[in-house]
């Protein structure tokens, strides 16, 4: 099966988003929340695995937090000195699935979206400006240019006997001064190659979107969570 | 046709760089630009391109004709794109885009190309640079080589009229320089092409016209006539330095013993290379195949999967003790400066500094900020560090990349006096074959087929490397 828009996507992850700040009642935030959650763990565990361990690893340090400042209530269950009452849970529940949302949402879209392809949708469906557009691009290429200068630029400092830790000013101008020179001769140069293969010419091509199946079923799951906030 | 009649131009008012410079570039020719380093080469085609006056707030005082169009003119130059296919020294630069298939449809994005049109043309110039299996990897995850074809295909994917290659074999193995060579010849007549050199001999078979520039200023124009002619003064030009003298020690202060490097994994086994005081050896071998991730386990910067490297006899494991007797030289000197003025630079070590103050050609510029100066000041000061910090070997990634002829031949006279004036031993990396023949007591090759490096006798690995460049 094709993989949904990238604009469809983070569409989806954004409104998902939106609704994780909005939702009041907690039992829409179960039922919604473990929707993303469940979606975005299963596309997403082979590539974030450690993320969604930490993610549901994190729920014991929620625990120990809402013990101290939410153990309210009724109580619950009791296990020697340990007693939680009704606030606890209703804590714990609150947050992990209010984040649970987000978090399920940013993984369905980190995983069903190709990054070129979501930034070219940003031209042509979004119609962000050209030059918005090249920057975004040159950033994703500019990453890995910008690990390997640090990496060069930490040889240097070690051969000439300066410290790893970056810690006083100095230190801090001695790693940015050659990174930022390095960078801006480079970013002039890539100007200019873009600049010389036409981009200040460049008229973006607009287009109405087209709705794949697997687009349909993305919009569709986002229509039964708004459905369930408005009916249940 | 490419008509210029320059008075002057400049990148900041009242400081010329380009002086009096009239001519022609013929349709459908190839012609070489060559000439020292900031004299003014890349100027000229960022002039008659309108780069300089569009992009770059320079000014250019005088008349330039490319095809019919002014490109001093703000809307002439927006039709520049469509004729003209550039081509950077750096591929790094010059690429924007994530992958090969953006890249190449990038320009045909730009001029308006229809999507079914994009789709049928980037097929096409990806089948022919050999890469239509890597059309959407990652840029950062193809190799050099790989890089340069890129750019290569995204020059022309337009079919422009004018191709301009911007000193297009720095930093490339003989094997990338084929390809290039292969590139200009399938355009050649076609086409109109500029190069921009200082190895003119990869092309002195293909070119029909030569422009030398000093100073701003056009010094020559050489016809195709008077081809022989212009054979017998590169040779003289590009003189042999070999008869510099070349006195080595006997004492061993390195030897690897079957060393295994690599990043993430090996891709290098059993090197056992050995290095005397006083002695230069040159690694060779294509882009990619180990000698940069050779110079930086020797550092200690890398750890070795397995073997050993002795320093005097002396098994050393810590990279603070390889530290002491090794110095890393990039081959982007940009990398190498930790202070604001070139003085600071020079003081930054122990002792020796006033000696190594003077050692340093350009006194004027002392007080400069390192980023400042030129490409060839900058190569100069980063080897400096190098005796700043009184090391016993010297490691240089390309030193010859980017130099002109003259500031070559300077180089090498200044290399060879390290050596014999501080008895230090210098480990080179490099393709180009001049600095083989100039300046290397031994040869170690990198075999990246079956990943082994081997020591080579020097006749036959510039036999080799002259070979598989030009043939």
């Amino acid at each position: 099966m094709r993989k949904p828009s990238s604009m469809i996507t983070f569409i989806y992850a954004l409104i998902v988003s939106l609704l994780a700040f909005m939702i009041k009642r907690i039992d829409h935030l179960i039922i919604i929340g473990s929707m993303n959650l469940v979606s975005g763990a299963s596309l997403g565990f082979r590539r974030f695995r450690g993320l969604i361990i930490l993610y549901i690893a994190g729920v014991v340090g929620l625990f120990i937090n809402s013990l101290l400042v939410s153990n309210r209530g009724e109580v619950v269950f009791s296990l020697g000195w340990l007693v939680v009452r009704e606030g606890v849970l209703r804590s714990v529940a609150d947050i992990f699935f209010r984040l649970g949302m987000i978090f399920g949402a940013t993984l369905l879209f980190l995983s069903l979206a190709e990054p070129r392809e979501f930034i070219k949708d940003l031209e042509r469906y979004l119609r962000l400006p050209k030059g918005v557009v090249f920057s975004i691009f040159y950033a994703l290429r500019l990453y890995p240019l910008l690990t390997k200068d640090l990496d060069e630029i930490m040889l240097v400092r070690s051969e000439r006997m300066r410290r790893r830790m970056i810690i006083t000013p100095g230190d801090v101008s001695s790693l940015v001064v050659p990174l930022l020179n390095i960078s801006l001769e480079r970013a002039v140069w890539a100007g200019i190659a873009a600049e010389m293969r036409g981009l200040s010419i460049r008229r973006p091509v607009y287009r109405g979107k087209r709705f794949s199946t697997t687009d349909l079923l993305i919009i569709t799951f986002l229509m039964i969570q708004i459905l369930i906030i408005i009916f249940i | 046709m490419i008509s210029f009649n320059i008075r002057s131009a400049g990148y900041v008012v009242g400081r010329s760089v380009l002086k009096d410079l009239s001519g022609e570039i013929e349709d459908h020719k190839t012609t070489m630009i060559i000439g020292r380093s900031g004299g003014g080469k890349t100027t000229l085609i960022l002039a008659l391109t309108g780069i300089l006056t569009n992009l770059l707030e320079g000014w250019v005082d005088g008349k330039i004709i490319l095809k019919q169009l002014d490109p001093l003119d703000p809307e002439d130059f927006k039709i520049i794109p469509k004729i003209v296919g550039a081509v950077l020294q750096d591929p790094d630069k010059q690429i924007s885009m994530p992958t090969p298939w953006d890249e190449i449809s990038f320009v045909l994005e730009n001029l308006g190309y229809p999507p079914e049109e994009i789709d049928r043309k980037v097929s096409q110039m990806l089948r022919e640079a050999g890469l239509e299996h890597k059309a959407f990897h990652e840029i950062e995850k193809l190799s050099g080589g790989e890089k340069r074809r890129v750019t290569y295909a995204a020059s022309v994917a337009h079919d422009p009229e004018i191709i301009i290659l911007d000193e297009p074999t720095a930093s490339v193995d003989p094997w990338g320089i084929k390809t290039l060579r292969d590139f200009v010849r399938r355009y050649r007549g076609e086409k109109t092409i500029v190069i921009i050199e200082h190895k003119p001999d990869y092309f002195i078979d293909y070119v029909d016209k030569i422009i030398r520039i000093e100073n701003g200023m056009i010094k020559e124009v050489y016809k195709p006539s008077e081809r022989d002619y212009l054979e017998k003064k590169f040779s003289e030009y590009d003189q042999d330095l070999s008869s510099v003298s070349k006195t080595v020690s006997n004492n061993k202060i390195l030897e690897t013993k079957d060393l295994v490097i690599g990043y993430d994994k090996p891709i290098l086994k059993d090197i056992s290379i050995e290095l005397y005081e006083k002695e230069i050896i040159v690694i060779t071998g294509a882009n990619g195949s180990g000698k940069t991730t050779l110079m930086k386990t020797l550092i200690g910067w890398l750890k070795p999967f397995d073997g050993e490297i002795k320093i005097y006899g002396r098994p050393m494991r810590k990279r603070k003790d390889l530290l002491k007797t090794f110095f890393y030289i990039s081959q982007q000197p940009d990398y190498m400066f930790l202070s604001n003025t070139v003085e600071n630079e020079l003081r930054s070590g122990r002792g020796l500094s006033e000696e190594i103050l003077k050692m340093f050609p350009w006194r004027n510029i002392l007080k400069e900020n390192p980023y400042k100066i030129s490409f060839g000041q900058r190569r100069w000061l980063s080897i400096l560090l190098g005796l700043v910090y009184q090391r016993k070997i010297l490691m240089i990634d390309e030193p010859s990349a980017g130099l002109d002829p003259d500031l070559y031949k300077d180089l090498v006279r200044f290399l060879m006096s390290l050596v014999d004036k501080y008895n230090i031993s210098l480990i080179i990396s490099t393709h180009d074959p001049r600095i083989i023949r100039d300046l290397a007591h031994r040869v170690y090759h990198i075999d990246h087929v079956k990943n082994k490096i081997v020591e080579i006798d020097k006749e036959k690995i510039l036999k080799m490397m002259y070979e598989a460049a030009m043939s």
